[in-house]
């Protein structure tokens, strides 16, 4: 008996391979854009993330704060709030914030005088090198600074700020203004992204001289 | 003959293929579509959106219960719980607002004048807070005779020489150390760096000192602009009600002696009180004295538990090394008394005055001697030598000098006296004594509002509501941000609690 084994033609062959490639490359393709399409939205969602992160943190800072008093590209120094209400800075109610670009950290730092050692505010606030000074408290005994990381895994961070001829005029350029910009990198996998933040101190009340 | 058999050619070649294919395509928008649902990157922006609609509704509802603490609105009684707007429509939110008073952490009260607002917002489902700290300025007729916000009062002159100096009672609260003059200043050591920096908050009339560096010293509204609000005088003791025939009469406790005070004395010439004696104060008096106060080394006037003592003095104080106010357990060896030495005693259990028409008189705390009380005259030059005061002077003139001591009750100012008032004033620039003040429609305006205040009697409304609501804004209020989204003061406690958590061993 003659069996009946017809095989596929050369023709038939090839343009099962010819369809099976095409449809392979294609689902590849596929998988390839979404892959990167999911990595893609997972950096930006964990981009969003830590802007909105910085953005809130560094909003409930500078939002209640009375007065800037030193700005810096890289740091700044805010006068937070007047505990005592006698209109003037005392050491305790001032926060340095700056950026650390070895670890890549936003950080908010001040002081607390639970002993009630320094009583004796400040005169000329545009005067003070605000960065020595924190140095100087933190020297002294009994004394206890402490600190606060805003914003983690940064590139860089940079504040806006103005010109100036002196650290005097900087500081007092840095008294009057009411808004602060910055512009940070996140590195995100191979990729840098760019953010800016913008916050104003909402009750703008610089030393001796408040506003009702 | 064998049938021939016909194989139909078959029609299934390819279909297998067509099958998987199908089927891998099925597959793959399965997968897609479950991939695509788990993609949160809208949420995540919405979440971002929603908590900047929140943060800036609740900044608005800050601004509304200020608006409201500035009306007539019984806000201070008219509350459930503190809470006066729950659930209010504001944008695409609500808003939640409660008051509470600052200094008793409880709803506010008939007596508040420091307001912790808190403003809760939800904009779908998104919460935000904001807080902040309102002082609201319900001025009043009593207001210019007020002087509880002063630490020393002078019409006249007031010195701080050398190594004396005005400090806050610790504990005793936050707020400025007001020191306030109508007439010259001087000041030397210590107490010259405390007002130049700020330490010490100096209140001064317009022309009566030139300043050239440091805080500049607040503007009293000795006058108002063209308007005039002159200060008012002094307040005075209770007038002392003598005889016709009076003929002075000395009192003199004689030595290591001890009296008990119970009810009120009018002692018609001085009280002299010798060396050691005691004078115990057990009950609500008043004590007059036609004449002088002489007290000797180690005498002392001596208020038991709550009771509460008036002495007004005509004539001359005179002290030495004496004590006047609550029970001390041993004065120091050496040195004025300081806080560490001092058992506390509320100031106002012990007032110390004088009449009104009294003569000039000289008001000398030699020494060191203590002092719980206000000390208010109108007459009195009041000098502190090495001597230690815990309450508040007023008086014609006043001079702490050798180390004296003045520790400031900071919980006493009632927020509404004359010193809240020349903050205001000097804030608004009213005086127009600088350049970032109000314009002169805007200062005319707010004296005119401050004048309506002044001439209130006490508690009684300014305004009434138009058609419901309380349009009306007379009451100046004072607002300092506490917290705008993110609990600052929260994150700072942790913080520190992690750094003692890390230095113990």
């Amino acid at each position: 008996m003659r069996l009946h084994r017809r095989g596929m033609t050369l023709l038939e062959v090839m343009l099962a391979v010819s369809i099976t490639g095409v449809i392979g490359l294609g689902i590849t393709a596929m998988m390839n854009a979404l892959s990167s399409g999911m990595i893609d939205q997972h950096d930006a969602r964990s981009s969003m993330l830590r802007a909105g992160l910085a953005q809130t943190r560094m909003s409930s800072y500078l939002a209640r704060s009375r007065c800037l008093i030193d700005l810096e590209q890289h740091r700044l120094v805010v006068w937070l709030e007047d505990s005592d209400g006698n209109d003037v800075v005392d050491p305790d109610e001032v926060r340095w914030v700056s950026f650390d670009r070895t670890s890549g950290t936003l950080a908010i730092s001040w002081i607390a005088d639970p002993e009630g050692l320094l009583e004796e505010p400040y005169e000329d606030p545009a005067g003070i090198d605000w960065w020595l000074e924190f140095d100087r408290l933190e020297a002294i005994h009994g004394i206890q600074p402490a600190s606060l990381v805003l914003v983690s895994g940064l590139s860089t961070w940079t504040f806006s700020d103005q010109p100036s001829s002196s650290d005097r005029q900087r500081r007092e350029s840095a008294m009057a203004s009411h808004v602060v910009h910055a512009t940070y990198v996140i590195p995100l996998g191979s990729k840098d992204v760019t953010h800016c933040i913008g916050e104003s101190i909402r009750m703008h009340q610089p030393p001796d001289g408040g506003s009702i | 003959m064998t049938p021939t058999c016909r194989h139909r050619p078959t029609q299934r070649r390819g279909v297998a293929l067509l099958m998987v294919l199908i089927a891998m395509a099925t597959a793959m928008t399965l997968a897609i579509g479950w991939l695509a649902s788990q993609d949160n990157a809208p949420l995540v922006a919405a979440n971002a959106t929603r908590a900047a609609a929140a943060r800036a509704t609740a900044q608005c509802g800050l601004e509304l219960a200020a608006s409201i603490l500035e009306s007539d609105a019984p806000w201070r009684t008219d509350h459930a719980d503190g809470w006066i707007l729950q659930s209010h429509p504001l944008g695409d939110g609500t808003l939640s607002v409660r008051l509470f008073d600052e200094q008793t952490a409880l709803p506010p009260t008939d007596a508040t004048t420091v307001v912790r607002i808190e403003a809760i917002a939800s904009v779908n489902e998104m919460e935000q807070t904001a807080a902040a700290i309102a002082t609201v300025h319900p001025f009043d007729e009593r207001s210019r005779g007020d002087l509880s916000g002063y630490a020393a009062f002078a019409t006249e002159f007031l010195a701080l020489r050398g190594t004396s100096r005005i400090q806050a009672w610790r504990g005793s609260g936050q707020g400025p150390r007001a020191i306030g003059t109508l007439g010259e200043t001087h000041f030397t050591g210590r107490s010259s760096r405390d007002v130049r920096q700020g330490a010490l908050c100096l209140h001064t009339a317009p022309g009566e000192t030139s300043w050239a560096t440091g805080a500049p010293p607040v503007m009293m509204p000795t006058s108002l602009g063209e308007l005039g609000l002159t200060a008012t005088p002094l307040p005075a003791g209770p007038d002392i009600a003598t005889d016709d025939d009076f003929e002075p009469s000395d009192r003199v406790l004689p030595r290591w002696s001890e009296t008990t005070v119970q009810e009120d004395i009018t002692i018609e010439g001085d009280l002299h009180i010798e060396r050691g004696a005691i004078v115990r104060v057990a009950g609500d008096s008043t004590v007059q004295i036609v004449g002088d106060l002489i007290m000797e080394r180690d005498s002392v006037i001596e208020v038991i538990g709550e009771a509460t003592l008036k002495l007004v003095v005509s004539g001359d104080v005179s002290l030495d090394k004496a004590i006047i106010g609550g029970p001390q357990e041993s004065s120091p060896r050496s040195g004025v008394w300081r806080q560490r030495h001092i058992n506390w005693t509320a100031p106002d259990q012990v007032l110390l005055s004088s009449p009104s028409g009294a003569a000039p008189s000289e008001w000398d705390f030699d020494n060191r001697s203590l002092v719980q009380a206000i000390v208010q005259s109108p007459t009195a030059s009041i000098s502190l030598n090495r001597s230690t005061v815990t309450g508040r002077l007023a008086g014609r003139s006043i001079e702490l000098r050798s180390g004296a001591r003045m520790y400031f009750d900071l919980s006493s100012p009632s927020g509404t006296g004359l010193a809240a008032l020349s903050e205001v004033t000097d804030a608004l620039d009213l005086m127009d004594q600088r350049e970032d003040g109000l314009d002169a429609t805007g200062r005319a305006e707010m004296i005119a509002r401050i004048e309506a205040l002044l001439s209130r009697p006490a508690d009684q409304c300014l305004t009434a509501p138009t058609d419901g609501w309380w349009v009306s804004r007379p009451y100046p209020v004072e607002t300092s941000m506490m917290r705008c989204g993110g609990d600052v003061d929260r994150w700072e406690g942790a913080a520190l609690a992690a750094v003692d958590a890390g230095a113990t061993p």
